[in-house]
């Protein structure tokens, strides 16, 4: 029973996997390949270790499958965030049915303007006016 | 990696803490093979320094109850967005794509950077731009309650923080 259920979440993992790398093939533009990408294959590795974890039964391997799971949780979001972002900044065009584009007038040619906030800065302050004025 | 105080909050820790916690880490992963400490030290010991060289600048640190609240709800919209996603692979005329900025309530730092990785697991939305009170999404499917799912998520994370919910819920 317990090898039906693990064969279950293998191929349902494997799924998911696949429905990844064909978003890749099939999606019209770059955010909307890191869109299928990102959410999809998330959910086919955690799957695949989640049948692992279930599989094996042993604390070694299900702590290293938990923090397996972590890292790609943390990992994979951050990293099609800063894809999608330096696309942005560097002008990937959109597909051409997509409907809005608000930061365009915010984003003109040269750069951005209103001081993009990075990561890891706590709190952000207004850009400081010029010494000696 | 932080330990908790009195208040639930968890704190950064020292050096000596850190290192303490990535040994048990490393105990763990490797079963306590005793054979394993011959890389596990250095390896500890590097983690550790590394710990002390990038942990971000004390801030706002997340409440135990908010997190143990904040894992299933984590996992489930990511369940959803896995699920959506595949979805509108395998029927790409579903698709109606958005790039739309969205107020963003949350203070900079930790809750932000929360929210903006929480969004590119929720169902068909990815995070563009992080700007001053803004952020720039993705959005796949224009029609749906995107909007909704948003302010619901950002107070799912305000909650994550013990940030005033009644502020975050409207607006």
């Amino acid at each position: 029973m317990m090898e039906v259920f693990i064969s279950i979440l293998l191929a349902l993992g494997s799924f998911f996997m696949l429905t990844g790398a064909l978003g890749i093939l099939r999606m019209p533009d770059l955010y909307m390949r890191m869109s299928a990408n990102t959410k999809a294959v998330t959910l086919g590795v955690g799957l695949l270790l989640v049948a692992v974890a279930i599989h094996f039964r042993e604390v070694g391997v299900v702590s290293r499958a938990m923090a397996t799971g972590g890292f790609i949780v943390l990992t994979i979001p951050i990293s099609s965030h800063l894809i999608g972002r330096a696309a942005y900044l560097t002008g990937v065009p959109l597909w051409s049915e997509t409907i809005r584009d608000e930061l365009r007038e915010l984003y003109p040619e040269g750069g951005p303007q209103a001081g993009p906030v990075s990561f890891g800065e706590e709190p952000s302050h207004p850009p400081e006016p010029p010494e000696g004025r | 990696m932080g330990c908790m105080d009195m208040n639930g909050t968890v704190r950064p820790v020292s050096f000596f803490g850190a290192f303490v916690a990535y040994g048990a880490l490393w105990w763990l992963f490797t079963g306590g093979q005793e054979d394993s400490w011959i890389i596990g030290i250095p390896t500890v010991f590097a983690a550790a320094l590394l710990h002390q060289a990038i942990r971000p600048p004390q801030g706002r640190s997340p409440h135990l109850i908010g997190v143990l609240r904040f894992i299933p709800f984590f996992i489930w919209m990511s369940l959803r967005g896995g699920i959506d996603v595949a979805w509108r692979v395998l029927r790409p005329s579903t698709l109606s794509p958005v790039l739309i900025r969205l107020p963003l309530r949350l203070p900079p730092g930790t809750p932000q950077i929360i929210m903006m990785t929480t969004i590119s697991l929720l169902p068909g939305t990815l995070s563009v731009e992080l700007l001053q009170g803004e952020v720039e999404i993705h959005v796949l499917v224009s029609g749906g309650a995107f909007r909704e799912e948003f302010a619901r998520v950002e107070h799912r994370v305000g909650a994550l923080f013990g940030l005033p919910l009644k502020e975050l819920s409207h607006g």
